[in-house]
């Protein structure tokens, strides 16, 4: 990861992004297959709605298209939005 | 067609297919296991137009055929034909979430691929349409080359036009046979790529929307506000478990002591009345009384699933999990134990992690069920003052709020301890949609409710009902001799097993009738009450003025305050549940853990009951 990536977890909330890439060695292999199965791959369209918590490392919660996807904040940092245009594969079909 | 057929109802999780299913069979559904393993099968009877009927099974929900959980191993195999104890469906109904197109279609389009005869269901397109979305359902179905009927399950439109696709696709006479399961070595990325492709060819037209659900989540899941609100509902649950309860409860009471008045009017003095008003009717109507208690427990619990806010919960409670080394997937297991740990612990198949699940499932008996609720009302009734303490908040709903909160509080510790020992490792996973939110259907809550009374219910016709005759037996004699001035219940069998057990409890508080009730509540925690109330009738014998005192006036009358209290404490622990002990052996696939679980949760109830009676003691209550 590069020191300019913007990772999920320090996306301003509500802000629209796609993801750019995910780093599938920083979580198990079923947790992976179930992110992609929610629909969190390279160019998904994604947005930060709410952090739990007090201190904000709690669970994420995120707009994945039109889905809402909970995951803790360790699985969020290991995704890499991107906020430039809105030029991702599913951002861009609508 | 010479075969019942079959149509299975199959999708992602949150696509509504349990709204379908409810609306498609109405009543005419069972509920029950598969064979070998704890994966619930629901299976309904339907009628279609032609006269026909035919069944449909409602499997759990999935993403993909590619498993992860029993319960989506059952998915798999049923769908395929392989599932013992379900023959192959001749129809698969795909539901997807409208709202939600091209993540559904992911796995709509794995389904199409089998060849198997389809249709699919475009469901919630009320919500679709409350979002902002236009969506062209003729369309989607040339894309995807099978029926596409859009429904709104919970309003039961478009059922019409459902059935008539489904007996459209039925195949004429013969019953489908078993295909091979495929290992997944498809294309994954080009089969989400061909989703979203279709999904946003179906979409005709997505204009800015109310977005309820965002507006509620800014709210429900704020940091601070949402855990206030998680706990103010949990409070708000068991004040009206108490108090909405009062009158259903006096009915029933009134309506057992007019069948008792009826069987001693009818029939004359002897052994068959005693057992039938000492034994049946004060055992079995000491337990059923609690029904309206269980199912306002229930009630809310269906509601908030209903809703979409079980989810949320989980999503809050996640930091406090992962502290004890648990998931916020546990919520929801150890959120349903608080009704019956059997179900609850059949919820942790959801926990992807085994040593996450593992630990969960040795937790639940810690969570307070409803069987509880019997022991914790009957005491709290006895022993605490029905006093208001503070802005109409009663001291008796406090006390049992208090001994809910003890539950979760020992339930966390309980867990840190196990993760830094015996279930070490593995963990830190918590991944889930949150659905959107939706008003509940009144007639699904119900058809819940009654799944839920039929089981109290039989178990109050089986399992209580044998034990209290049992126990009124060993209660009854022998008969101590006329002129030896020795109570009947301290004379007989059963008094004298208790004796037994007596010296070990007695140094926290317990005396011979309490040793006594534990005994036939190791098969269920409710059994204590109608052990103590047949044991009290038999008690009072032809002592009219004994006889009319309630229950718990008498242990008023013969138990101090500490006992009581080390009572409840004990009941807070103590693994007494057969069909928890049972449940667990076959989740965890042997009996290491039950022994484990029922070791530790003994040794747990006999400590804190101490500390409790000790303490009471000393203060001097």
């Amino acid at each position: 990861m590069k020191a300019d990536d913007l990772r999920l977890d320090h996306l301003a909330p509500n802000r629209p992004a796609y993801v750019d890439r995910i780093d599938w060695a920083a979580m198990t292999e079923a947790d992976g297959a179930r992110l992609r199965e929610l629909g969190l791959d390279e160019g998904a369209s994604i947005e930060l709605l709410h952090r739990a918590g007090w201190t904000g490392r709690g669970a994420h919660a995120c707009r994945v298209g039109r889905m809402i996807v909970a995951m803790r904040a360790a699985h969020a940092a290991a995704i890499t939005v991107r906020t430039d245009g809105a030029s991702g594969e599913a951002a861009g079909r609508t | 067609m010479d075969h019942t057929a079959l149509i299975a109802l199959v999708g992602n999780p949150n696509a509504g297919k349990s709204a379908l299913f409810n609306a498609l069979t109405g009543a005419r559904q069972k509920v029950g296991n598969y064979p070998g393993v704890t994966v619930e099968r629901k299976i309904g009877q339907m009628d279609l137009d032609d006269g026909r009927t035919i069944d449909v099974v409602d499997l759990p929900g999935t993403y993909s055929l590619d498993p992860k959980s029993p319960d989506e191993v059952v998915t798999r195999n049923a769908v395929f034909g392989h599932q013992s104890g379900e023959r192959a469906p001749d129809v698969l109904v795909i539901v997807v979430d409208a709202a939600n197109l091209d993540n559904h279609l992911r796995f709509a389009l794995e389904l199409i691929a089998l060849g198997r005869p389809c249709v699919v269901a475009l469901n919630m397109v009320d919500l679709a349409t409350r979002d902002g979305l236009e969506l062209d359902a003729k369309r989607l179905a040339e894309d995807l080359g099978v029926s596409v009927i859009p429904t709104v399950a919970v309003r039961r439109r478009g059922l019409d036009h459902l059935r008539a696709a489904i007996t459209a696709a039925l195949p004429e006479h013969t019953a489908p046979a078993p295909v091979h399961i495929e290992h997944a070595d498809r294309d994954e990325a080009a089969l989400r790529r061909e989703a979203r492709r279709i999904a946003a060819r179906a979409i005709v037209s997505e204009t800015p929307s109310r977005r309820l659900t965002a507006r509620i989540d800014r709210v429900v899941l704020h940091p601070v506000i949402g855990p206030l609100i998680l706990l103010a509902l949990l409070f708000v649950i068991f004040q009206a478990v108490f108090s909405w309860s009062e009158a259903p409860i006096a009915m029933i009471e009134e309506a057992f002591a007019a069948l008792e008045g009826l069987i001693e009017e009818t029939l004359p003095a002897g052994f068959l009345t005693d057992m039938l008003t000492q034994g049946v009717i004060a055992g079995v109507g000491s337990v059923v009384v609690f029904l309206p208690q269980i199912l306002i427990l229930f009630f809310f619990i269906l509601m908030l699933e209903a809703t979409g806010y079980m989810t949320r919960a989980a999503f809050l409670m996640d930091g406090l999990m992962a502290r004890a080394g648990l998931s916020g997937r546990a919520f929801i297991p150890l959120l349903s134990s608080f009704a019956c740990a059997v179900p609850g612990i059949m919820a942790t198949r959801t926990i992807p992690d085994p040593k996450d699940r593992l630990t969960t499932i040795l937790i639940a008996p810690l969570m307070t069920c409803s069987a509880r609720l019997p022991v914790y009302t009957l005491i709290i009734g006895a022993f605490i003052p029905n006093r208001d303490v503070w802005g109409g908040i009663g001291l008796q709903g406090l006390v049992l709020f208090a001994l809910y909160v003890a539950g979760i509080v020992s339930a966390i510790i309980v867990a840190v301890l196990l993760r830094l020992g015996v279930v070490k490792g593995g963990g830190g996973s918590f991944l889930m949609e949150l659905p959107k939110y939706q008003m509940p259907l009144l007639r699904d809550v119900l058809i819940g409710l009654w799944q839920r009374a039929l089981i109290f219910l039989k178990r109050a016709g089986t399992i209580i009902f044998y034990t209290t005759i049992l126990l009124w037996v060993l209660l009854s004699f022998p008969k101590p001799p006329a002129d030896s001035g020795l109570r009947a219940v301290d004379y007989s069998a059963a008094g004298r097993i208790a004796s037994v057990l007596e010296p070990v409890l007695r140094p926290i508080g317990f005396n011979h009738e309490i040793s006594l009730a534990l005994i036939p509540a190791m098969a269920a925690r409710e059994v204590a009450v109608s052990a103590l109330a047949t044991a009290n009738a038999i008690d009072a014998g032809d002592d009219e003025e004994a006889t009319a005192q309630s229950l718990a006036d008498r242990l008023r009358g013969r138990w101090s305050l500490p006992t009581a209290l080390a009572f409840l404490t004990w009941f807070v622990f103590a693994p007494q549940c057969i069909s928890t002990i049972a449940i667990t052996r076959r989740e965890t696939n042997g009996w290491r853990w039950p022994l484990f679980m029922v070791g530790y949760l003994f040794v747990l109830a006999y400590i804190a009951s101490g500390i409790v009676f000790w303490t009471a003691t000393a203060l001097g209550l």
